[in-house]
Order: structure tokens, then sequence, then C-alpha cells
């Protein structure tokens, strides 16, 4: 009897405690059902409001204003209610003028009106130009975007806004030693895939294991079929930032204004940056016979501007950076130290061109940088490396040029049709419209391999060092893709 | 005395009363288990249509099908009306096994049609999955929205 209570009561504790199981496991499928769902509506109140902060800035308006910094957004969806909250970070409109502007979104999912699920969502407008390695807007004259070959890499994010062309070295491509090449047939080009030449001869189609190939050698992370991005059309962002506010009046010459940078007027046909001898970063700016000196004070937050007679004056704080001129640059190098954007005017068709390596104080000549202490942002309608009687070349001297650079028509050897082949390393990225033009192509199919930058083994190489450091934190006011474009940079969601 | 009532037997009114307690007990037990296994079949019958509503809904993003496959300004792609198609039914053919006991509906459509609106680059997605326990019809529902980038 005694054993049989016995045997009852653990049967009947089990069955309680299973019996009281069942519940929970219901719940827990219930709260499951209802969490994925207040998830989505809160996702929708942050896709709501993405699509409404893009409309607006495409059209030229600002979501948040000194009336309304923080808007709030709502709305209904499958019987639920959202809000979504709006707060810019201190640089971002109404409290900055960053072109790349940051926002956090927090979205609220709402039953009956009571709070259900929260997304916060820190959401990107524009990005950099410098996150790349290499972009191209448009086609250019030259067949090629670029060469993939033993001696010629592009490392990084790679983004052009119609079909890539390769050039690929044999040798890269086939997976067999001997560098044979198991394509034979010339296939018509299309606009939907990648195009790849080997001597010359277009080809299609890459099997898995040669574009492995090519990423392994060559693109480490090719940014395909995704939506175009424009260039910047005008230059009105980076003269406001070196003259530190809207443009008004500038005087012949050179300008430092204290919430500025440096605004130059009129053409430059020298422009050396360097470190002195106190290790301040100084800029000689020569137009004509008249040559400027801007020296940056850092310890004592000033900056020092040495006019052709000598005279100094003072200007008080450290300036944005920007170093902008209304006419074209002749002459371009030196080293770089601290955080600077040289720019002129691209609308108007103003040049640049490098006549030296430009390399920066915190970083080993031939090194890849470690850290953020020097950045260096060109931008230009054509950037020229210079003629070779100017900067001479050869393939065990490289030129160097540590910068994001930013060429809205062209970035272009000047005598890639003469002369010595050489040797480039860009540590950094390279944006342009056209694909650059380094090596010389006879009618423009077959690679020459005797002049200019970039030709094929032991005749010169062209390489972008991807620096991920400067796509994290670009030169001052490096350009941007358009504001509209909106892109999320964090993600936190958690039921309430 | 006391020895003599402890090597006592027990009596059959005793083992009858013991064996009705063990057996009510037992059927006690049988039924918890029963509607314990029910309710966690259940359970699991709702993960997993949470967890294909999501995949689903996850899908029609990645592939932008609501924009890509429009049967109207205001209609994208849906599944025929009040139909209940495999889960494997195109255009999601390789994405889910044969056979899962699950059917789906889905439907897209664009929030706004006029293009002056921010609303006009918003599709909403709505999926519902059924399966069925004992011939019953059971259903999960899933809202989401798609923006045009």
């Amino acid at each position: 009897m005694i054993t049989a209570l016995f045997f009852g009561c653990l049967c009947l504790s089990l069955s309680v405690g299973f019996l009281l199981q069942v519940p929970v496991d219901l719940g827990a499928t219930s709260q499951l059902r209802h969490d994925t769902r207040a998830s989505y509506i809160a996702e929708a109140a942050v896709e709501h409001t993405m699509a409404w902060m893009s409309h607006e800035i495409e059209n030229l308006r600002e979501p948040c204003t000194s009336a309304d910094p923080n808007p709030t957004r709502s709305g209904t969806l499958d019987s639920w209610e959202w809000t979504c909250t709006v707060v810019p970070d201190s640089q971002t409109p109404p409290h900055g003028l960053s072109p790349l502007r940051l926002y956090e979104l927090t979205a609220t999912a709402l039953l009956d009106g009571k709070p259900q699920y929260q997304i916060v969502a820190n959401v990107q407008a524009g990005q950099s130009f410098a996150r790349y390695s290499m972009f191209i807007d448009e086609d250019g004259f030259i067949t090629y975007d670029f060469l993939v070959t033993e001696d010629s890499q592009v490392r990084g994010p790679i983004h052009k806004n119609r079909p890539i062309s390769f050039l690929v070295s044999p040798s890269v491509l086939a997976a067999s030693p001997s560098g044979s090449f198991p394509y034979e047939s010339v296939i018509s080009t299309t606009d939907t895939h990648h195009k790849w030449y080997v001597g010359g001869t277009l080809q299609h189609h890459l099997s898995d294991e040669q574009y492995e190939n090519i990423l392994q050698n060559g693109v480490d992370d090719l940014e395909y079929a995704a939506p175009p991005k424009p260039m910047p059309t005008d230059s009105s962002v980076l003269a406001q930032a070196a003259w530190g506010g809207p443009v008004t009046s500038p005087p012949p010459g050179v300008t430092v204004n204290s919430m500025g940078g440096v605004y130059i007027v009129g053409d430059v046909s020298e422009m050396e940056l360097s470190v002195n001898g106190n290790g301040h970063f100084e800029l000689r700016i020569e137009q004509g016979g008249s040559v400027t000196r801007v020296i940056e004070d850092l310890t004592n937050d000033r900056r020092l501007v040495i006019d052709s007679s000598g005279a100094t004056s003072e200007v008080a704080g450290r300036g944005t950076g920007v170093i902008f001129a209304t006419g074209s640059i002749a002459s371009l190098r030196g080293v770089n130290k601290g955080a600077h954007t040289i720019a002129n005017r691209f609308e108007d068709g103003k040049t640049m061109e490098i006549t030296g390596s430009l390399t920066r104080s915190d970083t080993p000549v031939g090194s890849e940088p470690g850290v953020t202490t020097d950045r260096l942002g060109l931008v230009s309608s054509t950037i020229w490396i210079t003629d070779e009687s100017i900067l001479p070349r050869s393939v065990s001297t490289p030129l160097y040029i540590y910068a994001s650079v930013m060429a809205t028509e062209i970035f272009e050897v000047k005598d890639r049709f003469s002369g010595n082949p050489g040797a480039m390393a860009i540590y950094g990225g390279m944006a342009s419209d056209k694909a650059w033009a380094t090596v010389d192509f006879n009618n423009l199919t077959e690679l020459r391999t005797t002049h200019g930058y970039g030709g094929l083994s032991g005749f010169g190489s062209a390489n972008i060092y991807y620096d991920k450091l400067l796509a994290d934190e670009p030169p001052p006011e490096f350009p941007t893709t358009a504001s509209a474009s909106l892109s999320i940079r964090s993600w936190k969601e958690q039921p309430l | 005395m006391r020895a003599n009532d402890l090597s006592r037997g027990a009596t059959l009114i005793e083992i009858m009363v013991a064996v009705v307690v063990v057996l009510l007990v037992l059927l006690a037990l049988l039924g918890t288990i029963a509607y314990g296994l029910a309710g966690t079949s259940n359970a699991e019958g709702n993960q997993r249509a949470v967890h294909y509503a999501q995949r689903l809904l996850e899908l029609t993003r990645e592939r932008d099908l609501a924009r890509e496959e429009t049967v109207g300004p205001t209609i994208g792609f849906q599944d025929p009306e009040d139909a209940r198609i495999p889960l494997n039914s195109p255009p999601f053919t390789d994405d889910f096994e044969a056979g899962t006991g699950y059917t789906r509906r889905l439907v897209t459509r664009r929030i706004s049609n006029d293009p002056t609106s921010y609303e006009s680059k918003l599709w909403e997605i709505e999926v519902t999955v059924f399966w069925t326990v004992k011939g019953r019809e059971n259903l999960f529902r899933l809202v989401g929205v798609d923006r045009v980038p």
C-alpha cells in the first residue's frame, strides 16, 4: 500500500510537472509569433522613415530642421502602429553641415497603443568615395578598366557604374601553372556581364575557379551590380570648407580664414607639402612669381601665413584642412602631415599635376599605413602624372601616392606613349569618371608594355593598396555619394 | 502485538484501493503526456511556420520580387488568390524541400501609386504560412516592408 502510494505520488508529481511545462512551451511559441511580427513592424517603421528621409534630401530639404530637430514619423501596418524618431548627430544639419550625415532612428512597434518592440538604427546619408579602392563612373576611351597581372593589382572594394572590363594576364587567370587559357571562343559583348580580355581578345563567362583567382590576385571585394552612384558635379562643398562658409568676394591669391582652410584664387604653378624643422606641416603655394607659405602650428592652435614679402600673419584655429584653388595646380608633390584635402574647381575642368611622390609623415615610404594621423585627399577634374622629363620613371623607384584620389574626368599618365616604364603605388584609393589611362595601347586592344605605368610582368606596375583606415576616416570633406542614398551602419533590436 | 500487526498481509480491499490509485495516477500521467506531446508538437509546428514565413519574406526582399514581377501598378508578385500552394512552388523551387506539409500565400503591393510620394518606393509584403493539425488548419501571417534603395 505504502509502495503504491509512493509511486502514485511520484507519478502525480511528474504529471503535474509535465502539465505545467505545456503552457510554458505554448507561451514561448506565442511570444515568438508576437515578437516576430512586432520586429517586422518596427523594421517597417525604419524603412518608412528612411524612404521619407531619402525623399526629403533628394528634394533638397533637410529631414531635421531647427524648428523640428528630431522629427517623429508614425503610421499603421497590419493592425499595428509604429513610430520612428530621427535624431541627427552633432555634425549633421541642423547642427553641422557635414556632407556625410549620420542619424539615429528609434523605431517602436505598438499594439493597442502599448510599445512592444524597439529598433535603434544608425543611418548614414551618403558614403565617402574614399571607401573604394577603385571607383569608375563611365566607360573611357581605354578598352579596359584595369589590369590584373602578377605585378599590377587592385585590392579592396571596386565599383563601376557600368559593366567592368578586366584585362587579365593568362598566368593569373589560368588554373594550370603552364598558363594555358582554356577558353577559345570569342563571345559577343553584353551589357550584363563582366568582360575580360586575354591577348586583346574578348572573352566571356568566368568559371568560378577563374573568378576566384581574380579575386585572390587582384580584386578582394568587387562591388558589382550595385546601384549606380553618381559622382559629384560641383566643388561648392569643398570651396565653402576652404573659405569657412559661403564664399563671398574672395581676393586674388591665398586667403586663410579662421573657420576655413586655405582658399586660393587663380592657378597655382607649384604646390609643395612638407614638414618643417619644428615638425609643423608647411604648405608652399607659388602663383606666378608670388610665394605664400602656410604653416600649421597645431601646438598653439594657430596657422601662420607668410606672404611673398616675408610678412607673417597669424590665423587662429586649426582650420578645416581643405585647400581649394579656383584654378589648376600645375605641380603638386611633397610630404603630408595632418588631415588635408587638396581640391580645385573641377566642374570648370581645372586640372592637377603630380610632379613627385606624395608621401605622409606618419608612415615610412613603401609601407602600408597603420594609423590615420595623416590623411590626404586629391580632388580635381583631370589628375596627371607628369612627363618623364620632369619626373623620371623606372621600375625600381616607384612613384608613391599616399592619398584618396578623385578625378572627376580621368587619372592619366601624360607621356604614356613614350619614355620608360615605371612603377606606381597608390596607398589609398582611386575614383575617376573614366578608366585611368596609365599605359600604352595599340588600337585600343593590344597592350604595349614599354611605356607608362601598369604594364605586364617585368615592365612596370600600377598597384592600389587599399587603405581601409582612410575609408573609415576619410580626408576632410572628401566627396561623398549622393546624400539621398541612405545606408544602415548599425542595428539593435529588442522586445519591450 | 505490534509484531503481529506488521507481519499481517494486506487485505483484498487494501490491494484493490492501491491498484485503483495507481491506475488513476497512471491514467492521469498518460493523459498529461498525450496533452504535452500535442502541445509540444503544436509549438514545433508554430516555430517552423514562423521560420518559413520569415524566410519567404526575406527571399522576396532579397530578390526584389515585389518590384521585379509586377502584375499591376500597385500589385507586385503574388500567389494565386485564395490558394495554398506548397512552399517550394516557383519562384522558390530550390529554397524549400518538397513535402514540408506547409503551404503559403504571398502577396506584395506598392504602398502608394503616387510617384511624387515617398511611399511609392515602399512595397508591402504579406506572407501567410498554413499547416494542418488533425484536420484543423493553422496559419501564421507576417507583414513586412521592402524599400527601393
